[in-house]
């Protein structure tokens, strides 16, 4: 082959050609590389064999390309570029015609892999080869740039995710897609005019000669002495650089902590990077000299690398990360410009091939060696490891590649080139002409040639058009529709609409006249300046409507967040991550039971009509929505609309709120703690009723009336229907432990709980926290009666309530609402005023069936396999593929798994409640016999109904449904062949309850309501009443005090004082005086001594007992459970050793009180100890500590350094959120502090009604929040420092007051 | 006339008619991106978030067709990009509405960090993207209709 050196100046239009061919197969190359991963993913769930098609993808640039270098050095490179094009085209669609047939499988996808990349290891070495005839050796280093700058943009920013954002929608697209753009880039290629032809007399090719010529391709870069080095340090870079890179995901989330969002921004950051260094490289090269850029190339890392393994802040990290891309696009552009000037052109080919082999190959072995040190040396390791080898690397490009070293090797090379090529040309003038960069065709060219050139030109005029138009369509369609997770930029960032109309949004509300369709009459609605609502209509259903429609306008998302949890919609807005929560709360049946529910409400019912008027107000304002395009900015982006509210969706909210309260996995850590610990011990620690004496609030006497029936429930098979064949084995059913294997329990628990796990905070009941409590009589202040609520539960942003006060002829309630659901929660009418807590009694029971793999589909059930009533599903999700789930039911319940056992639930939460009804009628109730007569039909979650009215009198109702059983233990899973089913409920007139107690006081606090002679079975100390300290610390006040005001009460909810502290502290004070201390001990012991029980931010007291009790609880049972091996990893709040587990806290409390020398305080094997000896080890922990956390000053260890308040947003984005900010409280005080050292579940909502006389009552309130959902309106969180301060706002009642007024009317009337 | 002078005055000859078109397009482009930027700020508001497309391909189009080089016809539009998609936004600042706010929610909703800024710099980069591909596809269209090269000087 001859070789030619251009002459003419910059880029040619040949040049340009290679140019667009090279970003439209860029655009395919990304699209298929994703694509191969998703079909690999789709075809197999075995990593191996997923693996096996990536690599298959990568071994060619190993195996084929230092041999592939004899072809590029051989044959015509122009035509062999792009008859490569056209193999991998067609290749692609002969692949695309097996997909569509459905023909094909891992082997053959790993077939097409290994020959694309075959294919492209060869076209990459070949265009490199092309460049210096198309372009001027002068402008090498920019045209390089350019090539790499395109191939990189297109394939990394647009192709690989819309490769993605195409497979969603079918799997040939992609691949289509990709075998058009080789196509295109082939016909660029074709109308390249400059020829590179075959040597003469070239010897016929032979394996021979492929080995021999590939071989002296090897020898020649090995004995240049500037190529050489410049290959061996690229080469310890590449593997630096692939060392970190291999464990850059696990560095991203546990060193940076930054979401899985995060670690794809970090990797965007590398790639802008990267374009950064493409752009810069040529001018650093012109302006430094080549050597010394590759100079700067190497020192850029070692100091990048050095600033990501020391810093943990993702901002450092990232632009150390940044450096990193650009240094390496550098080095790329820098060291290809190199060898094309470098190397001979004739064997360009075999040099540049053995060249990337060593580069190439040095990539998999960083991502080993990275891999191995993160794992034996932790995940800084590679760093540091990297900025060392590229230290080395930089110190040796000082002496091997200086400017003087490489520039006069460059210039003479160059200087050859031209000679070489001026000879060439003056013997054979026409054989370089149409070879030239911009040349125009020799006046001597023949017509044909002239003709030829003009037809290229056409043909390439023609390709740029449509590759343009391709470009351009892949672009609109990503912003049209978005890409996998991304959403569709274009609608969404639109300034005039998309999320920018958010902005309008966040804007405190302005008087205005509305128009609304399905209003009868008009309907004002008025907000005080902190945005507390009142709406005052001529009708209920006006009433109602104008709710919905308030909700909507200040709680959409949040409402159609909950709706969409409940009935298992949320991968559909949220996509892949949520569709574990879809599963499981389709099988426990939301939906079912909500749908059950709304067939069961007639129409015409109060409740009835109230659920179709809120329906219509919802609706009126997604009309709105619908109209205006103004979606809230979650659905801007995600593209995804809520659907029009049906009266189904607000029954499925206030499931959502049941399953928060009353759903449990307590039975299944049971059932482990059984399997570790013994069934004994078990229930020693976990005993059914509490040790330490409680005050429940119905002290008896009690009744024994029966059991009651439960209504049917909406999700369980019937148990007359598809009885099937008696058992043929004529075999005893099994029972608990009894035929079934100890393995399979354990799986089926195992797999139960890591499910739970993973669902949304709040999705299972873990904390028992609120209080109520009312006093009348003398106890109070003018002789009526005051209420105080506050019930608690996960702080979210926004908050479960929303304040507002209705008011309707017949209908006059304030209190807090639940957006979603019509009326009135918690608050007042003209003459009650009621609050809730949680009832806290077992609702849930877990029954182990009875399956045979000879009976599919059957159960064994009161001696008959029984067939299984199935529902089925399809659960959407956003960015992928629509799945389907199959939900078996058995007469018990949903079947929850199948791992182990199959396993169903029997949860109250399952059977229809009317609770709407329940709750309208209280919102009217006038008395306790009214109030009372509601709540017999409530049935679930069951809640302790505190009431106070205006004449004086108060009262508690714990309604709801207790399951018992006939015969077992229903607090771990019983066997499901049906001895142990549940027979019914407590009869509502046995069910805790009291009504002007004598005592003119009563608390509820979550603790068990009864004393331990009450008849009937409703729950054990894990399952889960509260430790009664709240309780406690109540009555110890109300009974104390006389004539108390709602100041008092105010106090109260805002009370710190830890009960248990008042308990222990003093003993453990007297098991420190026996002992030696050290100074440091001594101090600590002073500040305990001097504090008050109180656990404000500023108390250091409260630091020391927090971690003492923290520390006396491990230290007496972490041996034991280490001992008995219990899997806590399974359920960490519920199975590890914590203040969680309130058993164990009233164990603690009771033997250190009354059994101080418990075997438990000796751990097992080793000598006995009692419980002074384990305080004294505890108090010395702790103080240490302490010390390692907050200094040496014990004086200084205040409570607020250790524990911290936040508001977590429902959208789960944390800056949307609040906080942490340093805060008192723990979860036994009054004023509750739950969730951990940075605390996010307590007081919801604190109320206080004090009635004056018939009527007229003061009421106030407040919660965490604020009214309106929207981050950026001011009322977005604007009553948290009220919250916080311990300030409370006047309860909207009388007259609708505010200076911000909605004027409703009917639509159709003009303003 | 020295040889010197000759030369002078040759090349001002020449050049006078390229002054001369250089006004002409500076009368005629002005008008033309300020039309451009109002389409575009209407368009936004009317969800025509794809103008900046069809608005540059236009403007190349009409470039290419008047032999102006791809380098100016791209810093047009995508000038025209750049104000037609930020004056809406400045707009809104001016009158109140919280922009910032805003868009410190939707970073933080796409879990980006939540900086403001960054989500003003994507819708821009949205404009500024459309641009360049209403560009090259309307240069590309211009190549096909047109007969010549362009030069890289406006003739």
């Amino acid at each position: 082959m001859a070789d030619q050196v251009p002459r003419g100046r910059g880029f040619g239009p040949d040049f340009r050609y290679l140019w667009t061919a090279t970003i439209i197969s860029g655009v395919g190359d990304g699209m298929r590389v994703t694509a191969f991963a998703l079909f690999a993913a789709a075809l197999t769930r075995n990593a191996l064999l997923v693996s096996v098609v990536t690599v298959a993808g990568q071994f060619p640039a190993i195996c084929v390309g230092p041999f592939a270098g004899v072809l590029v050095d051989r044959l015509d490179r122009r035509r062999m570029l792009w008859m490569c094009d056209a193999a991998r085209a067609i290749a692609l669609g002969g692949f695309v015609t097996l997909v569509l047939a459905g023909d094909v499988d891992i082997a053959l996808l790993a077939c097409v892999a290994f020959f694309m990349g075959a294919a492209e290891t060869t076209a990459y070495n070949l265009s490199q080869a092309i460049v210096p005839d198309l372009a001027d050796s002068s402008v090498l280093g920019a045209a390089n740039s350019r090539l790499q700058g395109g191939q990189f943009v297109t394939s990394q920013f647009l192709g690989l995710p819309l490769g993605g954002a195409l497979f969603a929608v079918s799997a040939a697209i992609p691949f289509s897609v990709d075998s058009v753009s080789f196509a295109l880039s082939g016909a660029l290629i074709f109308c390249i005019r400059s020829p590179s032809r075959i040597p003469a007399g070239s010897p016929r090719l032979t394996v021979k000669l492929v080995t021999s010529q590939t071989a002296e391709g090897m020898r020649w870069l090995a004995g240049h002495r500037v190529l050489r080095a410049t290959c061996v340090l690229i080469g310890l870079s590449n593997l630096a650089v692939l060392g970190v890179l291999a464990i850059a995901v696990l560095y991203a989330l546990e060193i940076l902590h930054v979401s899985g969002i995060g670690y794809g921004v970090l990797l965007a950051v590398i790639a802008i990077g990267g374009l950064l260094g493409l752009l810069v490289a040529p001018r650093l090269a012109a302006r430094l000299g080549t050597g010394r850029a590759l100079q700067v190339t190497f020192a850029l890392c070692p100091l990048s690398f050095l600033v990501g393994g020391l810093t943990s802040d993702a901002a450092v990290a990232a632009i150390a990360f940044m450096f990193v891309g650009a240094s390496v696009s550098i080095g790329n552009v820098v060291t290809t410009t190199l060898r094309q000037v470098l190397i001979p052109r004739h064997m360009f080919g075999r040099v540049n091939g053995a060249y990337r082999l060593v580069v190439g190959g040095m990539a998999p072995l960083g991502g080993l060696i990275g891999g191995v040190a993160a794992h034996a040396l932790g995940l800084r390791a590679p760093f540091f490891i990297g900025a060392g080898l590229l230290l080395a690397a930089t110190a040796a490009s000082f002496g091997l590649l200086s400017n003087h070293v490489v520039d006069p090797l460059m210039a003479q090379a160059q200087a050859q080139a031209q000679a070489l090529a001026q000879a060439q040309a003056e013997a054979e003038p026409q054989a370089g002409a149409g070879a030239r960069p911009g040349a125009r065709p020799p006046e001597h060219q023949d017509a044909a040639t002239q003709a030829r050139a003009k037809l290229a030109s056409r043909v390439g005029r023609l390709v740029t058009a449509v590759a343009a138009t391709c470009v351009s369509a892949a672009l609109l369609a990503f912003l049209a529709f978005g890409a996998g997770p991304l959403p569709a930029l274009g609608p969404a960032l639109d300034p005039g609409r998309g999320v920018w109309l958010a902005a309008s949004g966040a804007l405190v509300p302005r008087s205005q006249v509305l128009d609304l369709p399905g209003l009868r009459q008009p309907v004002t609605i008025s907000f005080t300046s902190a945005g507390l609502a009142s709406v005052r209509a001529a009708s209920d259903a006006d009433l109602y409507l104008a709710l919905g429609y308030l909700h909507a306008r200040f709680r959409l998302t949040q409402m159609d967040l909950e709706r969409r949890l409940g009935a298992g919609r949320l991968a559909q807005l949220v996509g892949q991550p949520a569709v574990s929560s879809d599963r499981f709360e389709l099988r426990l049946g939301l939906l079912r039971t909500a749908m059950a529910e709304w067939a069961q409400t007639p129409r015409g019912s109060q409740a009835g009509r109230a659920l179709i008027a809120y329906a219509r107000g919802v609706n009126d304002w997604l009309g709105h929505l619908r109209a205006t395009g103004d979606w809230p900015s979650l659905y801007t982006l995600t593209g995804v609309r809520p659907a029009p509210w049906t009266p189904v969706d607000s029954l499925v909210v206030q499931e959502v709120l049941t399953q928060d309260l009353d759903f449990s996995t307590v039975p299944l850590d049971y059932e482990l703690l059984e399997r570790h610990l013994g069934a004994q011990r078990t229930m020693q620690w976990f005993p059914v009723l509490a040790p330490d004496a409680q005050r429940p609030y119905d002290p008896g006497p009690y009744r024994d009336l029966g059991v009651s029936p439960l209504a049917g429930n909406a999700n369980a098979a019937s148990p007359a229907g598809g009885a099937g064949q008696p058992d043929g084995q004529g075999a005893r059913p099994a029972v608990a432990g009894a035929g079934v294997s100890a393995a399979a329990e354990a799986s089926a628990a195992t797999a139960l709980l890591s499910t739970t796990a993973a669902l949304p905070a709040g999705a299972v009941h873990y904390y028992p926290d609120s209080n109520a409590w009312a006093a009348d009589g003398p106890a109070v202040a003018g002789g009526r009666a005051i209420l105080a609520g506050d019930p608690h539960l996960l702080q979210t942003l926004p908050s479960y309530w929303f304040e507002v006060a209705l008011h309707a002829p017949g209908t006059q309630v304030s209190g807090a609402s639940l957006p979603g659901v019509p009326g009135i929660l918690l608050g007042r009418n003209q003459h009650i005023a009621w609050s809730l807590t949680n009832a806290e009694n077992q609702s849930t029971i877990f029954y182990a069936e009875r399956t045979s793999r000879r009976h599919p589909g059957e159960y064994f059930w009161r001696g008959a396999w029984r067939r299984m009533r199935t529902v089925r599903y399809q659960i959407p999700v956003r960015g992928g593929r629509t799945i389907d789930l199959t939900v078996d039911l058995t007469v018990h319940g949903p079947v929850l798994t199948t791992d182990g056992i199959t396993t169903s639930v029997d949860w109250m939460g399952d059977i229809p409640s009317p609770d709407l009804a329940v709750i309208l009628k209280v919102d009217h109730a006038t008395d306790f016999r009214q109030f009372s007569q509601a709540l017999s039909q409530w049935r679930a979650p069951s809640q302790n109904f505190v009431y106070a009215d205006d004449r004086g009198n108060i009262g508690a109702i714990s309604a709801g449904y207790y399951p018992q059983v006939a015969t077992g233990t229903p607090w771990v899973p019983l066997p499901g062949t049906g001895a142990f089913d549940v027979t019914g409920t407590i009869p509502y007139a046995a069910v805790p309850h009291v009504y002007d107690p004598p005592g003119h006081v009563l608390a509820t606090a979550n603790q068990r309501p009864v004393g331990p002679s009450y008849p009937y079975y409703i729950g054990t100390t894990l399952d889960s009443f509260d430790y009664g300290y709240r309780a406690d610390q109540i009555y110890s006040y109300l009974t104390h005090h006389q004539a108390m005001t709602a100041a008092d009460f105010a106090a109260l909810q805002q009370n710190l004082t830890d009960h248990l502290a008042t308990l222990i502290v003093p003993r453990l004070l007297s098991a420190l005086a026996d002992g030696r201390l050290s100074p440091r001990e001594k101090a600590a012991r002073s500040v305990l001594a001097r504090w008050n029980y109180s656990m404000t931010t500023t108390a250091a007291g409260a630091s020391i007992w927090w971690t003492f009790w923290t520390k006396y609880l491990d230290l007496v049972f972490k041996p034991w459970w280490s001992g008995a091996k219990v899997p806590v990893q399974l359920d960490v709040p519920g199975l590890s050793v914590s203040t969680d587990l309130a058993s164990l806290d009233e164990d603690l409390e009771h033997w250190t009180l009354a059994d101080p020398a418990n075997p438990a305080f000796s751990p097992p094997g080793e000598p006995g100890r009692t419980a002074a000896d384990v305080m004294r080890s505890a108090f010395a922990a702790a103080v240490s500590s302490l010390t390692g956390r907050l200094g040496s000053a014990p004086a200084a260890w205040k409570w607020g350094r250790l524990h911290e308040w936040e508001l977590q947003s429902l959208t789960q984005s944390r800056p949307l959120g609040y906080g942490p900010v340093p805060s008192g409280g723990d979860p036994w005080t009054i004023d509750a502090a739950d969730g951990g050292m940075t605390s996010d579940f307590g007081p919801s909502w604190r109320m206080i009604v004090s009635w004056a006389g018939p009527g007229r009552a003061s009421a106030q309130a407040v919660y965490p929040g604020g009214q309106s959902e929207n981050p950026a309106s001011p009322w977005y969180e604007n009553l948290i420092s009220y919250w916080r301060s311990g300030r409370y706002l006047k309860l909207a009642w009388s007259s609708p007051g505010g200076s911000i007024t909605w004027k409703l009317r009917p639509a159709g009337r003009s303003r | 006339m020295t040889e010197t002078a000759r030369i002078q005055a040759e090349r001002t000859a020449l050049a006078r008619p390229v002054r001369r078109r250089r006004g002409r397009l500076a009368l005629t482009s002005v008008p033309c991106c300020l039309a451009g930027i109002a389409a575009l700020w209407a368009g936004a508001a009317a969800g025509l978030w794809f103008l900046p497309f069809v608005i540059a391909a236009l403007v190349a189009l009409l470039a290419r067709l008047a032999h102006l080089h791809a380098a100016v016809a791209l810093a047009a539009t995508c000038g025209i990009a750049l104000v037609g998609w930020g004056a809406p936004l400045a707009w809104m600042s001016l009158t109140g509405q919280p922009v910032g706010g805003t868009a410190r929610v939707v970073a933080a909703l796409a879990g980006l960090p939540p900086v403001a800024a960054i989500v003003v710099t994507l819708t821009l980069v949205v404009a500024v993207l459309q641009a360049s591909a209403g560009t090259w596809l309307g240069y590309a269209a211009g190549t096909l209709l047109g007969r010549t090269a362009p030069s890289t000087m406006p003739r």
